[in-house]
């Protein structure tokens, strides 16, 4: 299968015709070079990619002989058709991998089709759309699930995965609305195998909370993908931007899930007696909390900065906290800061996010049958605490007239005291050669609480790529 | 003899240039500004990055602007390398003086709204700073303007001005040869917030007759320091031409169409 979806990919580039991009067809003549493409139509075929080699290291902190090297890269193909009121785009994606089989998730990074009127458009297919104000990190960014299977990027896009939906946007004066429908529930995306190096859930930190107990788990009720993919899990959400002067203001609702399930560890039994020591099992039901979100969005400019703020509350179906297995009520909040340095091309900006759970239970040992799911992500990811406070900043350096281009971007976990460090120079040889090289720094401070940064620990890297872009 | 006394006035007043009695620096400047104004403009630009080695990349883009009620609004598009294709850029003027700024950039999918004074910033790794790109002299009530004298510069005769901002900018001055046939400039000096050392040089390389207006088709900006330079070669312009307003609205910005 792998074979003929690559096949089917080259031939199709080889076969459609190049089209020049046309810029303002409807305002300059067609010029000499291009007569032959640009002066017949505005209509046409454009294709655009990447070709790419990758050599990334894993330094293995704990076993360093379980260090290991992943070869990858591919091919990128965005191919688009344009009409004179349609546009068609695809994205291909086709990075062949030694461990695992392609899916579609992973060949179509976007598939869609677009109609445009006067004053908006309509979209429909695999999307990928961001909401929010936040230089990449965002509370309120609800419309795509993210995809952790590959641990963190410095690519937030890339951590999107695309999804059926249908997107109108309609716009007038300084006001825009923006409207969405999917028609089934795609979650959050992370490494099946417990075992894997992107797994997310650690069942190692789980078990930790229950020392000295040996404790067992066993997967109860978990939706199937048939199940998923219902109609009675569709999601929709809505947008209104206003730009007021110095300041772009948006209001948001949205109707859908929580994107990432729920674990309710119940049916713990304790055995104080057992001949081979205390021990203790459960049973964890995963499942999926439906909520509403509203939310609010603004931008405001003054100078060389740039400020940033989102907001948010969470009402869950579970608004009256009664139910153990669904996500409680929460706040979500995003304030952040941008600064062009004057004088220069250098950008730098930081952002302070998180989020507060209503009606919060923590964990205490031994009086409980169940874990709240609210409690139970609370331990596996902000200390115990129902809030958890992140810090993330960036730089960005441009030099040698942007053909190098340096950036660090990091983010700290103030509960959990886990931090993640990316750091990245990008040499553009020429226009069309790009050589990268880039790191990953995943752990925390001290001791640290179970969070995904400790549980990827292991997984610091170093990458070296090299592209050829056309 | 009183008659010839002021037919000699009379001939001496129509021989001498008219510079000599009523053109100042500001009027000169005056006179360069309305050359170039226009209620809309379209051009579309090769951008050539030469670096003191003599290698050179290529940016091609292409920019519109309109002026409605008295509010400047610009978008450039860029066309070409592919690492840069289909960024797109919009400017608007605001009631306030200053400019909005959105940017789209298809790595990240979505337009951004962005800080617009930092206008000293490279543009596009060039060695026109956004600034320049916008106006490469100071208006006229943006500085003190003194005609320095007249020279002869690549085989023009061309006015000599000194210009000295009125609030601090990124240049402390700068020194403008404008061509006295075509009132355009042939050559401009920027020199340090100070004023003391010349920073980088502007050459016209080309000058062109397009739809009843002469203009600066090839320009050449040289960073002194460096050595590195930038030419501008204007392929086509157009002025005073009936725009889609719809051009510069982020709904273009994010998807480079318009109905």
């Amino acid at each position: 299968m792998r074979k003929i979806i690559i096949s089917a990919a080259i031939l199709l580039t080889l076969t459609l015709p190049i089209f020049a991009f046309d810029g303002f067809a409807d305002i300059f003549d067609a010029p000499v070079e291009e007569v032959s493409v640009s002066s017949s139509s505005k209509s046409g075929f454009a294709i655009t990619g990447s070709a790419g080699f990758s050599l990334e290291g894993f330094i293995d902190q704990t076993n360093p002989k379980d260090s290991a090297v992943d070869i990858g890269g591919g091919l990128d193909i965005d191919l688009s058709w344009r009409g004179s009121i349609v546009d068609a785009k695809a994205n291909f994606s086709l990075r062949p991998s030694l461990e695992n089989e392609l899916s579609w998730i992973d060949v179509f990074t976007g598939l869609s089709i677009a109609t445009f009127f006067e004053g908006g458009r309509v979209e429909a297919g695999l999307l990928k759309k961001e909401w929010g104000s936040g230089d990449g990190v965002h509370v309120v960014d609800v419309i795509n699930a993210p995809d952790y299977r590959y641990g963190i990027v410095d690519d937030p896009l890339a951590m999107k995965v695309a999804e059926p939906m249908l997107y109108t946007t309609i716009g007038w004066n300084k006001s825009s609305f923006d409207l969405f429908y999917k028609p089934m529930l795609i979650p959050m995306l992370s490494e099946e195998d417990p075992e894997g190096r992107w797994s997310m859930m650690s069942t190692d930190a789980l078990t930790e909370q229950f020392a000295p107990l040996s404790f067992k788990i066993a997967i109860g009720n978990s939706p199937t993908t048939e199940e998923l993919s219902q109609l009675s899990k569709y999601q929709f959400g809505a947008r209104f931007k206003q730009t007021l002067g110095p300041f772009d203001l948006g209001v948001i609702y949205y109707n859908g899930y929580h994107y990432q399930p729920s674990y309710y560890v119940n049916n713990i039994d304790v055995d104080m007696l057992n001949p081979l020591g205390p021990s203790a099992s459960a049973t964890i039901d995963v499942d999926f909390t439906r909520a509403q979100l509203f939310g609010l969005e603004a931008t405001f400019v003054t100078g060389p900065l740039t400020f940033m703020v989102e907001g948010g509350f969470w009402l869950s179906e579970d608004f009256k906290n009664e139910k153990p297995d669904k996500f409680n009520n929460r706040w979500v909040y995003l304030a952040g800061m941008g600064i062009m340095i004057p004088g220069t091309s250098v950008y730098a900006s930081v952002t302070y996010n998180g989020h507060y759970i209503m009606d919060f239970n923590e964990f205490t040992m031994g009086t409980t049958t169940d874990i709240p799911v609210d409690t139970l992500q609370a331990l596996l990811s902000s200390d115990g605490k129902g809030y958890l406070n992140t810090i993330t900043a960036a730089i960005e350096v441009p030099l040698a007239r942007e053909k190098v281009n340096i950036r660090l971007a990091g983010t700290y976990q103030i509960e959990t005291q886990g931090f993640s460090l990316l750091p990245s120079v990008k040499w553009n040889i020429s226009d069309d050669l790009v050589f990268k090289a880039s790191g990953r720094v995943l752990g925390s401070i001290g001791e640290g609480s179970p969070s995904i940064f400790e549980s990827w620990k292991d997984n610091s890297s170093a990458k070296l790529e090299i592209a050829y872009l056309f | 003899m009183k008659r010839v006394k002021l037919l000699l006035i009379a001939l001496l007043l129509a021989v001498l240039p008219l510079s000599v009695f009523a053109q100042t620096g500001a009027s000169i400047m005056e006179k360069l500004q309305a050359t170039q104004k226009a209620d809309s403009s379209a051009m579309d630009i090769n951008l050539s990055l030469i670096e003191a080695n003599g290698e050179v990349r290529e940016r091609r883009i292409q920019t519109l602007t309109m002026t409605e009620n008295g509010l400047t609004s610009t978008i450039t598009v860029f066309l070409s390398p592919a690492s840069v294709k289909n960024t797109r850029f919009l400017t608007k003027e605001n009631r306030s003086g200053g400019d909005d700024q959105w940017i789209f950039l298809p790595s990240i999918g979505r337009i951004k709204r962005i800080a617009a004074s930092e206008g000293s910033g490279s543009f596009m790794g060039s060695d026109f700073s956004y600034s320049d790109m916008a106006s490469t002299t100071f208006d006229v009530d943006e500085a003190n303007h003194t005609l320095i004298g007249e020279e002869t510069i690549f085989n023009r005769e061309a006015y000599l001005i000194e210009s000295i901002p009125i609030t601090a900018s990124d240049y402390g001055k700068t020194r403008l040869w404008v061509d006295k046939e075509h009132c355009l400039p042939l050559q401009v000096e920027f020199y340090s917030k100070d004023g003391k050392t010349l920073v980088k040089t502007l050459v016209t390389n080309e000058m062109k007759y397009v739809e009843d207006r002469w203009i600066t088709q090839t320009v050449t900006m040289t960073t002194v320091a460096t050595k590195h330079s930038t030419r501008i070669e204007i392929l086509q312009a157009k002025y005073n031409i009936a725009m889609n307003k719809g051009y510069f609205t982020t709904s273009f910005l994010e998807t480079g169409r318009v109905l």
